[in-house]
């Protein structure tokens, strides 16, 4: 026994010395402090080298302890679906145990968190005319009733949808971009017994295409059928209807819909906890970063959960959120423009598709216009404007409304001003910032699309500037979908933008 | 002020002694540790520090002490081109380098010389980096193929 236990030693001595070569003459903590120099590409590569250097790639991962990095390392060396093995470690690899130490104390709500103090209206058949006029464009609004003739209403719970569709395989969020997919089987075994703090949760704007009886389970609310992207091809139109699980703790983090869409999501089971802040009022703890080449719009956030628990106890009571727990059954109106977070109380099954319509349609193109300040107002208000900017804009609207052409306005120099989060440990300050912040909103700042269309950079055209690589469809599918509408839809003439 | 000319002596591991400024040998936290916890006079024993390497060790030292105290007329480029003559070494010498900067905890130096090595990792192919560090291929074809194509994101830039 002793013997085989030396030799076996022996041989991992000698393993480490071809495997390392010369690096074989430095202590492993020296070989880490020369990869802490290298970027993810360069220990990727070297993790190709050989065994030993895998590990040691993979050790310096693990000195974060804390599990995001976990799933970030592990979805990164995945391709296919994924297969989870009980534990992000677990699915790692057979990793040596003394990496693993979570010194963190997971993130985690009690009982009581769940009440329901919501704020946002509840309403049960709602006409389209009454929804046009008092909700579309204004305010979200709760709709109970509309799905309850759905066979999605008894059929999308985990146990008949893992027995139907446990082979499918479904895409999964992450903060990364990357096409992650898992069985469902998989990710339903992931979800029991996962403890992340942000778990994954199915989020696949596929679904149509890959369980394609899902669709058979609902139908879109008469209220929201109008969509103008209906024009075009499928293949050519931006994803537009997503199916969405996840277990209590998940959710979508602060974020504003792409290209303004507006949107309705219905909960089959479940509950979710809603926040929702008008257009241009930026929750606390958010920063947006608008890139000034190409308005590209990059969001800095917490998790849902994170945000609940670290930045909603320091608000005053008039700058929290609009809430609401929207409980199975019911269906959420998220207007244009509107930030919105969600966090999952238990586990969920929604589904949710985003549309143009004849409210929103001005905005989703005024969004896909090049340049980079009028992204930026629609988000964050009018903190997206420096302070003399500002100034010359007041004057501007009270001398005279249609001159927009104030060079001030459109000085291209002018750095979209980025909105920090108030990372300073002073809680107070912190909340005195969030509540300046709100005045400036409360001030001046509507969300007209005359208003902010004042922010558009009139020297920039849709043919010769750089397209926002974040925006849904491409210039080409823009100009086609315009001109598809235009022809089919004589009376929306506002196509001006062009 | 009368410290500079206070010497401290230092034995190598081939029993080399060097007589060094003090100003100069307290670069290595090591040694001051060993300085201030001993009696002024003795030998402080540098065991595992061979007599060539503590010499380029020692001139490192003495060009930022200078530099620092503004005894030598040298511009920050021109000391960092300094540095980067003074890593243009053998890779053995380089990695003895690596250790003797950690034992005698000069955090400059390690952090120069591990960024060598790092700069010598950037950029290259798995087969550069065998051939550049005498490392031998341990996976297996099926293994080293399935590695490769996990990790085929990092590979975009190198065109292969």
């Amino acid at each position: 026994m002793e013997n085989s236990h030396e030799s076996q030693s022996l041989h991992l001595k000698d393993r480490r010395v071809d495997a390392l070569g010369n690096f074989n003459l430095l202590p492993d903590e020296l070989i880490c402090a020369i990869l802490d120099y290298l970027t993810p590409r360069d220990i990727a590569r070297l993790a190709c080298v050989s065994r030993f250097l895998f590990f040691f790639a993979l050790f310096l991962f693990l000195i974060f302890p804390i599990p995001p990095l976990w799933m970030s390392l592990c979805l990164k060396k995945v391709n296919g679906p994924l297969p989870y093995k009980g534990s992000w470690k677990k699915t790692t690899e057979n990793l040596p145990n003394k990496y693993i130490d979570y010194c963190r104390k997971p993130l985690q709500f009690d009982d009581g968190f769940s009440f329901d103090d919501g704020n946002v209206e509840r309403q049960n058949d709602l006409s389209k005319e009454q929804f046009d006029r008092e909700y579309d464009r204004k305010k979200p609004v709760l709709l109970t009733g509309l799905a309850e003739c759905w066979p999605a209403r008894t059929n999308w719970t985990i146990d008949k949808l893992l027995l139907k569709y446990g082979d499918t395989a479904f895409k999964i969020s992450q903060r990364t971009a990357g096409k992650i997919s898992m069985k469902f089987k998989d990710y339903v075994s992931y979800m029991n017994e996962q403890h992340d703090e942000d778990p994954l949760y199915i989020f696949d704007h596929k679904f149509g295409e890959s369980a394609p009886g899902l669709l058979e389970d609902y139908n879109v609310p008469q209220i929201f059928q109008e969509d103008f992207f209906d024009v075009l091809d499928r293949d050519s139109r931006p994803p537009f209807r997503w199916l969405i699980i996840g277990p209590e703790r998940s959710g979508a983090s602060w974020h504003v819909d792409p290209a303004l869409t507006s949107a309705w999501n219905t909960l089959l089971c479940g509950r979710k906890r809603w926040a929702l802040y008008p257009p241009g009022r930026v929750p606390l703890g958010v920063t947006v970063h608008v890139n000034d080449e190409d308005g590209d719009v990059n969001i800095d956030t917490p998790s849902s959960l994170q945000w609940w628990l670290d930045y909603y106890p320091l608000l005053a009571d008039e700058d929290k959120p609009i809430e609401c727990t929207q409980l199975p059954g019911e269906t959420i109106f998220v207007p244009s423009g509107w930030w919105h977070c969600v966090l999952n109380l238990e586990t969920t099954v929604a589904v949710t598709q985003n549309f143009v319509n004849p409210r929103n349609f001005e905005f989703v193109c005024l969004d896909m216009a090049p340049g980079f300040q009028h992204k930026g107002v629609c988000r964050v208000g009018l903190l997206a404007v420096d302070g003399g900017c500002l100034v010359n804009m007041e004057k501007n609207m009270s001398c005279d409304k249609d001159n927009f052409n104030n060079s001030d306005l459109t000085r291209k120099e002018k750095r979209v001003k980025i909105l920090r989060s108030q990372e300073s440990e002073n809680h107070e300050e912190t909340a005195n910032a969030a509540s300046r912040r709100y005045n400036l909103w409360k001030h001046g700042f509507s969300y007209d699309i005359n208003y902010l269309t004042m922010f558009l950079d009139r020297e920039k055209d849709h043919y010769t500037s750089p397209w926002s690589s974040g925006n849904c469809i491409g210039p080409r599918e823009m100009r086609e979908w315009l001109s598809r509408l235009w022809v089919g839809k004589p009376r929306m003439r506002e196509l001006i933008w062009k | 002020m009368g410290s500079t000319s206070t010497k401290i002596k230092l034995r190598t591991s081939d029993q080399k002694v060097f007589e060094v400024e003090k100003a100069v040998a307290v670069q290595s936290q090591t040694i001051k540790y060993f300085y201030e916890n001993g009696s002024p006079d003795s030998v402080i024993h540098v065991h595992s520090v061979s007599g060539d390497i503590l010499s380029k060790i020692l001139d490192y030292c003495k060009k930022h002490v200078n530099s620092a105290a503004g005894k030598e007329d040298i511009s920050p480029e021109e000391l960092h081109e300094w540095d980067a003559n003074f890593v243009k070494v053998d890779q053995n010498t380089l990695f003895d380098l690596i250790l003797a900067a950690n034992f005698l905890k000069i955090e400059s130096l390690l952090d120069l010389t591990c960024q060598t090595v790092a700069n010598m990792i950037k950029g290259k192919r798995p087969e550069e980096i065998r051939t550049t560090f005498n490392i031998k291929n341990d996976y297996t074809i099926e293994a080293e193929e399935a590695v490769r194509r996990e990790n085929k994101w990092a590979f975009d830039m190198l065109g292969v």
